[in-house]
């Protein structure tokens, strides 16, 4: 959970600024605990000029990318029993994102940053 | 020769008069010209509509909104709402404003209470009630942060905890406050009577003058009303609320994150947006930059107002109600088709300035330009894609 909050406000840092905190920990534990992630937010009446259906939408396929990084990650090393590489991380999660391409189009560049701030953050 | 010379004297106090004064003044004037028992119903009906069928309107609609919200948050399970001492935001607010330090209100009818205390009426406040809301399970709510009530009593409802916001979050909750002030409220106020003060303008002038080419203005001027200018009301009540939130920030470093991240989120979210939302939102992001650009070049944050009504369509109005006081019944139809096509002129230009300031911004910017020239493609005239090449 906490590797999840550092690499999302590290990478999205103006997403989760407009957002708030609270709500980012809303999101975190909506998709830690497999929500669907599209019934995770509801839009309700007033406040229409600081509706962020984008950015949350774009914050919850985020959260996912990184969920999924990091089980390819906690994958990886269970079976070479080491800590994998930057590279080894992104080919094995390309993989697993091409099945899932459509739904995380809009962040899946972000794969290789992701990548670099899960090992930094692991090695530490 | 008397009723001359009252026409004249009316008509420059109709000149002076602002806002709606002069609407006051026109049908008290053909009460004392035509001295039409029709003038005079209609004046007071006219009266009747504005102050308190708007007063009632806009209350409601703000009330009913407020009243939805509170609703849903106490009757749904997924959230807990606990109520907060208003100490918890005062300790970061000094005591500039007074509607914010003392977290209150105004109350009435008549939304403005300058207006209210210069003609002698006592204005009452209320507080406002905020609530901490925390989600429990989701959904969560997708609006953010703040959202209050502007006529009536007024609901603040917070995300996160006072200590913990920072200053994109104090910029939202300020908004709010923005829109609750005395300047907000009377935008609110205008937005909900705009245009059924103009249908029913324009069925009193009708009667008064029954033309088929008055008719036709009149159609075209009440469909201007309802179709732009209601909106570009509701634009620039938003700028306006923006920049008291970016004033009472006072650190020009504050107002530089916030501008900037909202210069990020907004340039990414234009391509989902329709092209409305996003001229709004890119109308909104340059008021934003210049009140950075004069908060950095001052030392402390100074306030740029935004793009305020155009006084020349009251002051065209009241010429043509002064010319009516002494002036014949057939100049008055040449007259008054003119004047409603020039009022309309004149809304149009008010919007033309902020179509021209977005093409200066573009211009001048070549990020801004690169961020959202292809989606607001619509906005921007044909020749400038042409002339100013984007950046690479």
């Amino acid at each position: 959970m906490n590797d999840l909050d550092t690499i999302l406000n590290n990478i999205w840092k103006d997403q989760c600024a407009i957002v708030g905190r609270q709500s980012v920990r809303d999101l975190l534990s909506a998709i830690d605990q497999g929500r669907n992630p599209e019934q995770a937010f509801i839009s309700m009446e007033g406040g229409a000029d600081f509706d962020y259906s984008t950015t949350v939408s774009l914050l919850v396929q985020a959260v996912t990318l990184i969920k999924l990084t990091v089980d390819v990650y906690e994958k990886l090393r269970s079976s070479l029993r080491r800590k994998p590489t930057e590279s080894e991380i992104s080919s094995a999660a390309e993989g697993e994102l091409r099945s899932m391409n459509e739904s995380l189009k809009r962040v899946a560049g972000k794969l290789p940053q992701v990548a670099h701030e899960l090992v930094q953050l692991r090695s530490n | 020769m008397w009723t001359k010379i009252i026409g004249h004297v009316l008509g420059i106090l109709v000149f002076t008069a602002l806002l709606r004064a002069h609407l006051v003044l026109f049908f008290l004037i053909q009460c004392a010209t035509v001295r039409s028992w029709r003038c005079f119903v209609c004046f007071l009906f006219s009266q009747l509509l504005f102050l308190e069928f708007g007063a009632i309107f806009s209350r409601r609609q703000a009330l009913r909104n407020a009243h939805k919200a509170l609703a849903d948050f106490l009757l749904s399970d997924h959230f807990q709402l606990q109520p907060l001492r208003s100490t918890a935001i005062m300790q970061v607010v000094s005591n500039e404003e007074p509607m914010i330090s003392k977290l209150t209100q105004p109350t009435g009818p008549v939304a403005n209470p300058a207006v209210r205390e210069r003609a002698g009426f006592s204005t009452s406040f209320e507080p406002i009630k905020i609530f901490l809301v925390r989600a429990v399970v989701p959904p969560f709510p997708l609006q953010l942060k703040a959202f209050i009530s502007t006529i009536g009593t007024s609901f603040l409802f917070l995300r996160d905890i006072p200590g913990e916001l920072d200053p994109i979050a104090w910029f939202k909750v300020f908004h709010e406050f923005g829109h609750a002030g005395p300047g907000g409220r009377m935008q609110m106020f205008d937005i909900s009577v705009a245009f059924p003060y103009a249908l029913f303008t324009a069925i009193v002038t009708l009667l008064m003058i029954p033309t088929r080419l008055h008719l036709t203005v009149m159609v075209f001027y009440v469909f201007f009303q309802w179709f732009y200018v209601s909106r570009n009301l509701r634009i620039e009540s938003e700028i306006q609320a923006d920049n008291f939130a970016l004033r009472m920030l006072r650190s020009a470093s504050a107002v530089r994150s916030v501008v900037n991240c909202f210069d990020a989120v907004w340039a990414e979210e234009a391509e989902h947006l329709g092209p409305r939302g996003r001229r709004d939102r890119l109308l909104r992001l340059v008021f934003m930059r210049r009140f950075l650009e004069e908060a950095e070049r001052t030392p402390g944050v100074s306030y740029i107002p935004p793009l305020g009504p155009i006084k020349i369509e009251n002051l065209l109005f009241a010429g043509y109600f002064a010319w009516q006081a002494f002036s014949s019944a057939r100049p008055q139809v040449a007259i008054v088709v003119a004047l409603m096509l020039l009022k309309c002129v004149a809304y149009a230009l008010k919007m033309n300035e902020n179509r021209r300031l977005l093409r200066e911004e573009l211009r001048i910017d070549n990020v801004l330009q690169s961020k959202y020239l292809d989606p607001i493609s619509e906005i921007v005239p044909p020749t400038f894609s042409a002339m100013v090449p984007v950046s690479e």
